[in-house]
Formats: C-alpha cells, structure tokens, sequence
C-alpha cells in the first residue's frame, strides 16, 4: 500500500461507527428500504384515497415503462452486435502489434465447497484460452472452513497444473479472522495478498503490469479473453484507473438448468450488457478485472460486507476522488445458471442469489456516506452515482410490484365511485395491452438467447431449443419473484439492521 | 466495425425521442383511458358506457335494437364502450324467457351497471306428493311389495309453510314496524346489509352498510339514496330477497307472484313466476316453494 486511505474507506455497516457518523450511516440503511416501503404504500394509499390520480399515475407509469424497455432494448441490441463482433475478431493477432510481453495476469479462482469438475473445468478453461499460460498466475483460492474435501481438491489440482501456469498458488483463507465476514471478498482479499508476497513479489514483477482478474469459480474464460482484456488495458490512456467489465453468460449448464433459472440468468446477462453501454453507469458485477496496482493501493476487496465485486469499484471510485471507472470489454465469460438436484432447490437457490445481489443496496448508504466525507470528489460526479444507484435498487424493488401486481389495486380498493367510471374499466385493459407491447421485446430477447447459446449437446432433444424460446413466458413471474421479491427482502433486511452474510450458490452439474 | 459502447450523442437522440414520446403518449393513454374518443366531425369528445351482466349463456344483448353481443359459458358479462352520452334502450333477451328491458341514461366519463334478470316463461312448477309408495319385503320372502308412506320432502315443505318459528316472529315483528329500524333487522328480511319492508303493501329496500360501499343500483350517477320504495301495490302478503341476488326482490299478493328489482333507473321491470293466489318461502339453500290453498305444494325449478 503506498496510499494514505480514508478512514471510512472499508466500513461495512453502520455499527462499525459511532456517534453522529453511526446515524448518518445507519439512517443511509434505512433509506433504500424506507423508499421502497413508502412507495408501495403510497401505491395502496393513494389507490384508496384518490383512485383517479393514481389510475393516471399507473397508465403514465406504464407509459414510462414501455418507453424505458424500447430505450433499454435499443442499448441491449447494440451490445449483442457489439459482443458479436468482440467474439469474431482475432484479438491475439491484434495485441501482437503491441508491447505487452511484460503485461501478466493474475487470475483469482475462490471456492468453497464445490464439486472437483467444476474447478477443474475453470482451471482447464484457462488453458484453453488463446494465451500463453506461462503468463497466467492462478490462485486456487479456498477455505479453511470449507474443510478437508475441499482441501484435497486444492491440492489435487496444484499437483497437476503448478507447472503448466507461470505460477500456481493454492491459498487458505483461514477461518473466524476477527472483523472479517466469511465469503468471497474477505477470501480473494486474503488470497491476493498471499499472490503478491508468493508471486509478484518472488518473480519481481511490478504490480502495474499485472492484471487481476477477480473470477468465481464457476467462471469460465471464452478463448480470447486474456488477448481482449490485454488489449482494453494496453490501449487505456489510464489503464490503473479503471476496472474490466466482461459480460457474464451462464452457458456453462444453461442446457440442463430449468426454464426460470434460464431465464433470471440471461435477464442478468441482458442487463449486464444494457450496462455495458452506459459505461458511466457501470459498477463492477461477478467476474471483473482490473491493474493489480489499483486494488494493491487500496488493500484489496473489503473483508467485512456481501457484495464485494461492486464494492470494489466504489472503493475504488472514492480512494481515486471520484477518478475512476468501468469500461465494458463487451467479451463474454461463462458462469454456471443455477441448478441444483432438484427442481425446487434451484428456485430456492435463485431466490437466495437474487437476494445476495439486491444486498448490493448496502452500497448505496457507502457510498453517500464517503461522498459526504470526501470533499475532493466532483458534486456532479456524486449526484450522479447517488441517483443511479437509489434509482436502480428502487426500481428493482418496486416498478415490478407496481408494473405487474399493483396495476389493478385502484380498481380492486378505490370504492364504487370510482368503479362507475369509465377509467375504472379501461385501467386493467390499457395497463394490460401496455405491458403486452413491452412484452413483444421478449421476442427479440428469446432471439439473442438463441445465438449465444453454446451447441445443443448430442442426446438432447429438438424441442428443448424451442423451450429456450418459450421460457421468456415466464418472465413476469422470474421479475416479480426472483427480482423485485429478493430485491424487497434484501433492502428491508438492511433497513431494519438484520444484516446479512455471504451465501455461496451451490454449483451442481448434472 | 463496432467495439465501443453506443456513443452518447446516439444515447441523448433515443433518450430524447423516448422523452418526448412520453410526454405525447402519457396524455393521450390517459385521456383514452378516460373515455375521450373521437366524435364524427373529428372532435374529441367524452364517451361513456354500460357494463351489462346477464344471468346466463345465450342471452342476447340489443342497445338500441341494435344487437350488441351474446353471452357464453366463458362470458356473461359486456362492457359496451365508447358511446355518446344519451338515453339508450336497452334489452336483454332469450327464447322462452321473459324479455328485460331498461331505458338506460349513459353520462360521460362513466359506466352504467346492469344486472339484468330473465325468468323463463313457463315455469317447472313440481307438485310434491303428500305420500310415496316406498318398497317392503315380506317377512321370508323375497317378494317387492309397495307401501304408501309419508313424504319427508312434503313434511319439510310443510312446516316451512305453517311452522311458528323464532324467524316468522321476527318477521312479523319487523313487517308490523313502521320506522325503519336496522338494528331490529332480522337475518331473514336483511341479507349483506340490505333490508326489505313491507309496510302497508308497499315494499321497502334499505341499505345499512356504510355509504361508501353502497351497491351501484341504490344510486343513480352520484345521488345515492339508503333507503327507496320499490312497489306499492295491493294485498302483498311477503316480500324477500330473490334467491342469491340482492339486487331483486320476490313478493306475493293476491293476484301472483313476481319478482322486480332494487335499481330502479330507467323503470323497473316486474316478472311474474305464478299468476294466482300462491304463498311462497326460499329455504336456506335457496330453493323456492309455492303453496296453494294451504294444502298443494311445488317446488319451483328456476334453472335456465
């Protein structure tokens, strides 16, 4: 580390303050929650009290709806051409027109209980790629919680890939480190450190010239990956000033995952590549990179929270002033669709993710905190990201809710007077049509679903590529229950102090 | 060849088209919504409508005589829409069913309700035997004997008829009161908060739930009245609620019985079930009985 960090750099939670630093924070949790509950009982109260305004207020909604999923589509048809275009281009002939000999890449693997394939496929994966493996550095990142199975699967897979890779590290994260929160941030921080003392610092090799790439296990890189990432960073004006957003695709098992956990994988992806778009909205999510210089500065990913991937950028964003950001790389890598060994542990296991993932809500008291403590950091900079981020976790929470489920509430409650009128009778039908014209865009989605799928394996029948088309019915039900529901849940639990911990998504393959 | 994200200049152009498209959609919708069409000159205009629903399948629905739609098993209900505010006939007709007719007054913005009803024209009226011949089998034999025994149907008919109970009091008791007094009303005369009177041969309907949840055919537009006269005739002997509508109303006089209803706007209809001197009682599970000349008892099959 050669940077004096802020003080309030890594807080996790209000509780680690105190005094008026403890209300500030903890009133910033209670304020993503209290939004959303406000506003669905707005919805309710204002259905009962003025059931005409609030019929206007649901058409305009959905109106604004509408138009927001055209908006969006517009972005998300533009990436598809775009990650088209990254998957066609020769992207090793392209860097061999660059220095990038001394450029080297740090790929972090953390696991946990998961099965041997499914690190092996990874490491298997790395090697696959159209880069020299001597140039990739890989942790095996695991867990001393995760006990002695997991630990022989380490071991088995150091014995077999130490010389293959420039250098293989297997690292334990040891158990009940005071302060920290079991889970992927406190066990790549771990990890990391271990690689520049075990690694970088060993082979001496700046720490400028390595590039992290902060992987699950799961994840699995396309073949030109390193050669795309290598590229995005060398051609940078500011290459340690930013983070690499790939895009994730969940096509490791995407032929044997059921129809809803398809289908809130690819809304994921989908919505991963709008963002990729709005580069000024992008925060980092899942798999990312980025210079090993940068994260060293600020002492790796926070140890003490749940959604480290994200948090690393706002970390980032704030040691840096505010001079900091995402670029999209718009080049894919593959991560495994919830499945589980049954059916009704998959959706289980969907709802517990999404959830997990609408706990990046705890940003947001984060970042409006450090924003407040940090003057050096541009107003517009700050009320843009404040925006973005409130707006995001509110939508998530709420237009669902209000979109699918509420549309009707004045009808149902708003009294016979309003029942008599004309309004009263046409508000499901126009919010219905409404929302059937948004839902045309589903034809489109089921259209790039299609063309990034990988080949349909021998065995399997015809009728499940007409299933990868007919799943997008289920949409509706995927962005109430595995979105707006898990959404709510985690930003009540913020709100009323049940903070949660880190739930590792169980990876099966059938 | 694309690899850089959508550049802003193309972002402010869908942002500003989606922008102003907004702004040019929502109020239109709204107005929409709302009842605002197009009138023949172009002009806008506020319409309104009417939200008819019939009783069963095939059922003809004529505004105007102009035939609108017919109901289904999967549709009984119609919203008819977008019409000029006016008086309009309507009528609901089936073969063999009485015809429902109704001058309805359409007001922009908003939508008349119409709960027509139809009873068919030839009532199955079935006569229930005092006695039924009932099987025995002799002692050690296996012959099939008849015997005349009681019937149980005839017995139960009976005393719902002639029966002195705790109900019939209360009936009388809330017949003979001339103040409406709602706090009296008995679970007989009163159903969902609705009450019905019959003081010197004129029947009474009463609502006695809160005025925000008054039924729609208590009020005419916004004027809601709680309580209405909807008959006045001679000799009527009893008056109920009409099976398990709360919207009509059955009653005997001298003369027969007949069924009319609460919603009085655009005239009320009366259906006759039986001409003549008949009594009548709806048990709990709203089977309706006739009796004549104390003695003769139907039962009265209403399906259509």
């Amino acid at each position: 580390m050669n940077k004096k960090l802020s003080p309030y750099l890594k807080i996790g939670r209000a509780t680690e303050l105190s005094g008026s630093d403890y209300v500030i924070y903890r009133a910033l949790e209670i304020l993503p929650g209290s939004l959303a509950w406000i506003t669905l009982f707005l919805v309710f109260y204002s259905s009962y009290f003025y059931p005409v305004y609030t019929s206007y207020f649901i058409i305009t909604f959905s109106v604004y709806w509408i138009l927001k999923t055209i908006y969006l589509s517009v972005h998300l048809r533009h990436n598809f051409k775009r990650v088209k275009t990254n998957l066609s281009i020769n992207w090793k002939e392209r860097i061999e027109h660059m220095k990038y000999d001394h450029i080297r890449h740090l790929v972090l693997l953390p696991y946990f209980n998961e099965s041997e394939e499914v690190v092996e496929k990874s490491l298997t994966a790395l090697l696959d790629a159209h880069y020299d493996p001597k140039k990739l550095f890989v942790v095996l990142a695991s867990e001393e919680k995760a006990g002695k199975e997991a630990s022989d699967i380490g071991k088995k897979m150091e014995e077999k890939y130490k010389d293959i890779f420039g250098a293989f590290l297997l690292t334990v994260h040891p158990k009940n480190i005071l302060g920290e929160m079991p889970g992927k941030g406190s066990n790549i921080a771990y990890a990391a450190e271990e690689a520049r003392l075990k690694i970088l610092n060993k082979l001496s090799i700046k720490y400028e010239d390595v590039i992290v790439s902060a992987f699950d296990i799961d994840s699995v890189a396309y073949k030109d990956y390193f050669n795309c990432l290598t590229w995005n960073f060398l051609i940078h004006p500011t290459p340690l000033k930013v983070s690499f957003q790939p895009v994730p695709f969940y096509n490791n098992n995407i032929w044997d995952a059921p129809a809803l956990s398809r289908v809130a994988a690819t809304s994921s992806t989908f919505w991963q590549m709008i963002q990729q778009e709005r580069p000024e909205k992008l925060a980092t999510f899942s798999s990312h990179a980025m210079s090993f210089k940068a994260l060293y500065d600020i002492n790796y990913w926070q140890v003490n929270m749940v959604s480290e991937d994200s948090r690393i950028y706002w970390n980032l964003f704030i040691a840096n002033d505010g001079n900091y950001e995402v670029v999209p790389i718009s080049y894919p890598v593959s991560m495994d669709a919830n499945l589980d060994v049954s059916i009704l542990k998959t959706l289980v296991n969907i709802y517990k993710q999404h959830r997990r993932w609408g706990y990046g809500c705890e940003n947001i008291p984060y970042i409006i905190f450090n924003f407040i403590k940090n003057k050096n950091i541009p107003f517009g900079k700050k009320l843009s990201a404040t925006f973005v981020q409130v707006e995001g976790f509110w939508s998530l929470s709420t237009n669902p809710l209000i979109i699918f489920l509420l549309g009707w509430l004045p009808v149902i409650i708003g009294g016979t007077h309003f029942n008599t009128s004309v309004l009263s009778y046409n508000l499901p039908f126009v919010t219905r049509d409404l929302m059937l014209m948004a839902m045309l865009g589903l034809i489109f989605s089921a259209w790039i679903t299609l063309s990034f799928l990988p080949p349909r394996p021998n065995g399997y029948k015809k009728h499940r590529t007409a299933f990868m088309v007919l799943q997008w019915l289920l949409f509706p039900i995927n962005v109430i229950i595995f979105s707006a529901i898990p959404g709510l849940e985690s930003q009540t639990r913020l709100m009323l102090g049940k903070y949660m911990g880190f739930w590792v998504t169980p990876k099966h393959r059938k | 060849m694309e690899s850089k994200p959508l550049s802003k200049r193309k972002r402010y152009f869908y942002l500003s088209v989606c922008v102003i498209a907004f702004f040019i959609l929502s109020p239109i919708v709204a107005m929409y919504a709302t009842g605002y069409r197009f009138g023949d000159k172009y002009e806008v205009m506020k319409t309104g409508g009417m939200y008819i629903v019939t009783q069963a399948k095939d059922f003809n629905v004529l505004v105007d005589n102009v035939p609108q739609k017919s109901s289904s098993i999967f549709r009984r209900n119609f919203l008819v829409q977008d019409i000029k505010p006016n008086t309009y006939d309507v009528k609901v007709t089936k073969d063999g069913f009485m015809s429902w007719t109704k001058k309805v007054v359409v007001y922009p913005e908003k939508v008349n309700e119409m709960y027509p009803f139809n009873l068919p024209e030839t009532i199955d009226m079935i006569e229930i035997p005092k006695t039924v011949m009932s099987p025995v089998f002799s002692n050690g034999t296996t012959t099939l004997k008849k015997k005349e025994t009681e019937n149980k149907e005839f017995v139960y008919v009976k005393n719902l008829f002639f029966a002195t109970t705790t109900k019939d009091v209360l009936i009388k008791n809330k017949i003979s009161n001339t103040t409406s007094t709602l706090d009296q009303a008995t679970s007989t005369v009163s159903r969902k908060k609705i009450a019905i009177e019959n003081i010197a041969n004129e029947i009474f309907v009463e609502w006695f739930g809160d005025e925000d949840s008054i039924p729609l055919y208590f009020c005419d537009l916004d004027k809601c009245l709680k309580r209405m006269s909807i008959y006045k005739g001679e000799n009527i002997n009893r008056s109920e609620l009409f099976l398990d509508r709360n919207d009509l109303v059955i009653f005997s006089t001298k003369d027969g019985i007949y069924v009319t209803e609460t919603d009085g706007r655009g005239g009320r209809n009366i259906q006759p079930i039986v001409m003549g001197d008949y009594d009548f009682r709806i048990d709990e599970d709203g089977t309706l009985y006739l009796k004549k000349d104390d003695k003769t008892f139907y039962r009265v099959d209403l399906k259509s």
